[in-house]
């Protein structure tokens, strides 16, 4: 699933080294999105915090 | 090479290819820990390396295609993530006693290191978006580095997405990845 979401990253750098910035930034910002998500599962355990 | 027009347009591009190496270069390092003294990378640790390649990314279109507001929104969104997971990795072994991930260099471990890079990197940001000129047409073509800067930081970044991409497949395959892997490839 990581690898996927190198791979996703991928797409960002490529759609910019082919000059479509606006492609590559909405690519980039669903990577974004998805690396949040991969993070969140990440830290799925229960967490008990003193704030 | 340096002949050129210098102004702030211009310089700033040249900054920013330069940042973007900079956060590039600690994804290479990482990965000179990892094959280097054989320490497979953990699912925050890959994490981190994903938001040095998202702070890199804004800083690369911010060089290739001039500076603009959202090349640098997108610079901070990918530093805060990379902020998140790091505090978070930071946090999982605060407690003394409790261990530690990898081994520490020069006295602290990666994720502290990254935390400080990403830290400093808000702030270099935040620093330059006071020069508002850069956002003016430029008054003259770029010197060749400034391009050349910015062409080696966009390789750079799709070889490092591209290797990662591999060598987290082979390390955790088509699954989640492991908390403790052991596989360095």
């Amino acid at each position: 699933m990581m690898a996927a979401l190198f791979l996703v990253w991928l797409g960002a750098f490529v759609s910019a080294a082919k000059g479509r910035r606006n492609l590559s930034i909405v690519i980039g910002l669903v990577a974004l999105i998805l690396s949040l998500a991969m993070f969140r599962y990440h830290v799925a355990e229960n967490i008990t915090l003193s704030l | 090479m340096l002949a050129g027009t210098w102004d702030t347009h211009n310089f700033v591009r040249l900054l920013n290819g330069i940042g973007a190496l900079v956060m590039f270069s600690v994804v290479i390092g990482a990965y000179a820990i990892q094959f280097i003294f054989l320490e497979p990378p953990c699912p925050l640790c890959l994490l981190i390396r994903i938001g040095m390649l998202a702070t890199g990314f804004g800083l690369v279109l911010n060089a290739l295609y001039g500076p603009q507001p959202i090349h640098y929104g997108f610079a901070l969104l990918g530093a805060i993530f990379g902020i998140l997971v790091s505090l978070r990795n930071i946090a999982l072994h605060i407690v003394p006693g409790t261990g530690s991930y990898g081994d520490a260099v020069f006295g602290f471990h990666l994720y502290t290191w990254a935390f400080l890079v990403f830290m400093a990197m808000v702030i270099v940001i935040a620093t330059v978006l006071f020069f508002h000129r850069q956002f003016d047409k430029p008054t003259g073509r770029a010197a060749k580095i400034v391009s050349l800067v910015a062409v080696t930081a966009l390789v750079v970044g799709i070889a490092l997405s591209a290797a990662n991409a591999f060598t987290t497949a082979v390390e955790c395959e088509l699954g989640p990845c492991p908390d403790n892997p052991t596989k360095v490839l």
